[in-house]
């Protein structure tokens, strides 16, 4: 197992929450947990149901990592953030992609895309997760 | 003989083009070319994937594009084909990651293709006989690469990163419908790349004449003897585009005017995406087409094969167009990088393994 320093049974059960933004309506107290659980963390109900988040989000805040975890090496500076979808009120800790530091503001609205998250070296696996980036003017 | 292709057509199709470009003055610059080579080509810059890009998330979004031009359930998909030369795992399919993060598993086939650049273009033939037969409804078909380019090789002019998707269904509720295809395939080693070599090589010269053109006029002229349409016939051609000479050339000896190649020739801006090159020609033109038009469209891959096809535009085109960024929306939306951060984006600077 030398060049497995990542844990594949651990990316595979995550896959759904990397590749797919869901949160969970709780049906007792109507309030969204994110992210998502079998037990409403408000009311301690087990009668939720899950949902797709979509659409377009804003960013809150964000940051800069410049001492990378081991398989992000590339990606430096990483760049962090908070960003929130208004409808559902949801917020997500999430990396900002195909932006300067420079460019980022308080609201910028932004769009989820599925990017590579980090490489195990150069044989193991890759893990694919949602990114987001500043939404591309269209028609 | 009732033609399959008939009953078969493009529900949805959508591309994507990474923002970074390479000018190709930075080529010429570091790798001391002679100005003129660049301009040979027709080549003013090209499309480089990011650090965190690869052919399956740039094939993703092309096909999230198609599903939203589509507008089909991923549950009715039934199959997902991926054509590409840059896969990102030698051994793991790419179409089992996208067909996963589109929604589309466990219920559907999902297979990478490979026969340089057009393995997709061979899907698209496959999926006419999956669904023309019944035994998918939707299938979706890939064609995305990260192009590799040995660095200072004039390959490095051309080589881009891009992806383009169709979904593929039943003709009564199509963007745009298949009227016929035809396939011409030889033993002919013009590009290659042997594996766990990092970079191909090709044969120069002998990647145009017994390769590129004889193969596309092959398929071409198949084509055009099966269906008894002649080249005034069509209003676009597109064809597979190394660069951006090759496809006037091709046209020419076909007969087939200028005015009908250039809607669908977007090399000089974005480069060769590969198996994306001739199909995100056709994405664009069904981006601007009117119903009625006839599409001609011939990718090319080395090794070497070329398949025709006719298509005729439908007044669905207009209504699903909207739903998704064009080609023009990808190729405007552009940041111009140097040749050092290009390398480090392509992984072209070597490093100690981790």
């Amino acid at each position: 197992m030398r060049w497995m320093k990542y844990s594949v049974p651990r990316y595979w059960r995550s896959r759904r929450n990397l590749y797919k933004l869901e949160a969970v309506k709780c049906r007792s107290c109507g309030r969204v947990n994110y992210p998502p659980s079998a037990t409403c963390r408000y009311c301690g109900s087990r009668n939720i149901e899950y949902f797709e988040i979509k659409g377009l989000a804003k960013l809150i805040t964000w940051t800069a990592i410049y001492s990378e975890p081991e398989g992000f090496e590339v990606f430096k500076p990483i760049i962090v953030g908070v960003v929130e979808f208004p409808q559902c009120g949801v917020r997500v800790l999430a990396r900002i992609t195909d932006v300067d530091l420079s460019e980022l503001r308080e609201g910028l609205v932004l769009e989820p895309v599925l990017r590579k998250m980090s490489e195990d070296g150069a044989a193991g696996i890759i893990r694919y997760s949602l990114a987001f980036r500043p939404k591309m003017n269209s028609n | 003989m009732n033609s399959p292709e008939l009953s078969v057509g493009v529900t949805g199709w959508g591309s994507y083009i990474p923002m970074y470009r390479l000018l190709v003055s930075e080529v010429v610059r570091v790798w001391g070319f002679p100005p003129e080579t660049p301009r040979n080509l027709g080549m003013e810059e090209k499309a480089v994937a990011g650090p965190d890009e690869d052919s399956v998330t740039m094939g993703y979004e092309a096909a999230l594009n198609a599903l939203r031009r589509a507008e089909v359930s991923p549950r009715d998909i039934g199959a997902v084909w991926v054509g590409s030369e840059s896969k990102p795992y030698a051994v793991k399919p790419s179409a089992s990651i996208i067909a996963e993060a589109l929604g589309i598993t466990p219920a559907t086939m999902a297979t990478d293709l490979e026969f340089a650049c057009r393995a997709a273009s061979e899907a698209l033939r496959i999926s006419i006989g999956a669904v023309a037969s019944g035994l998918v409804k939707y299938a979706l078909v890939i064609g995305t690469d990260t192009a590799q380019a040995e660095p200072g090789d004039i390959l490095e002019f051309t080589a881009s990163s891009g992806a383009s998707a169709f979904v593929v269904g039943p003709a009564d509720s199509a963007a745009a419908v298949f009227e016929a295809s035809y396939t011409y395939v030889t033993d002919t080693p013009d590009f290659w790349r042997r594996d766990g070599a990092l970079f191909p090589l090709h044969t120069e010269a002998f990647t145009g004449e017994p390769a590129y053109f004889s193969h596309i006029v092959g398929a071409v002229k198949g084509l055009l003897e099966k269906t008894r349409l002649r080249p005034s016939d069509f209003d676009y051609a597109v064809f597979h585009q190394p660069n951006a000479t090759f496809p006037l050339r091709v046209a020419a000896k076909l007969g087939i005017e200028k005015e009908k190649v250039l809607p669908g020739l977007i090399v000089s801006k974005i480069g060769n995406t590969y198996n994306a090159s001739a199909l995100t020609g056709l994405s664009r033109i069904l981006d601007i087409a009117r119903p009625g038009q006839r599409v001609l469209l011939a990718p090319f891959g080395s090794g070497a094969g070329s398949d025709a096809y006719s298509i005729i535009v439908t007044d669905e085109a207009l209504e699903r167009r909207g739903k998704a960024p064009t080609v023009d929306d990808y190729i405007a939306r552009r940041r111009v990088i140097d040749y050092a951060s290009y390398a480090k984006y392509r992984s072209l600077i070597a490093r100690l393994p981790r």
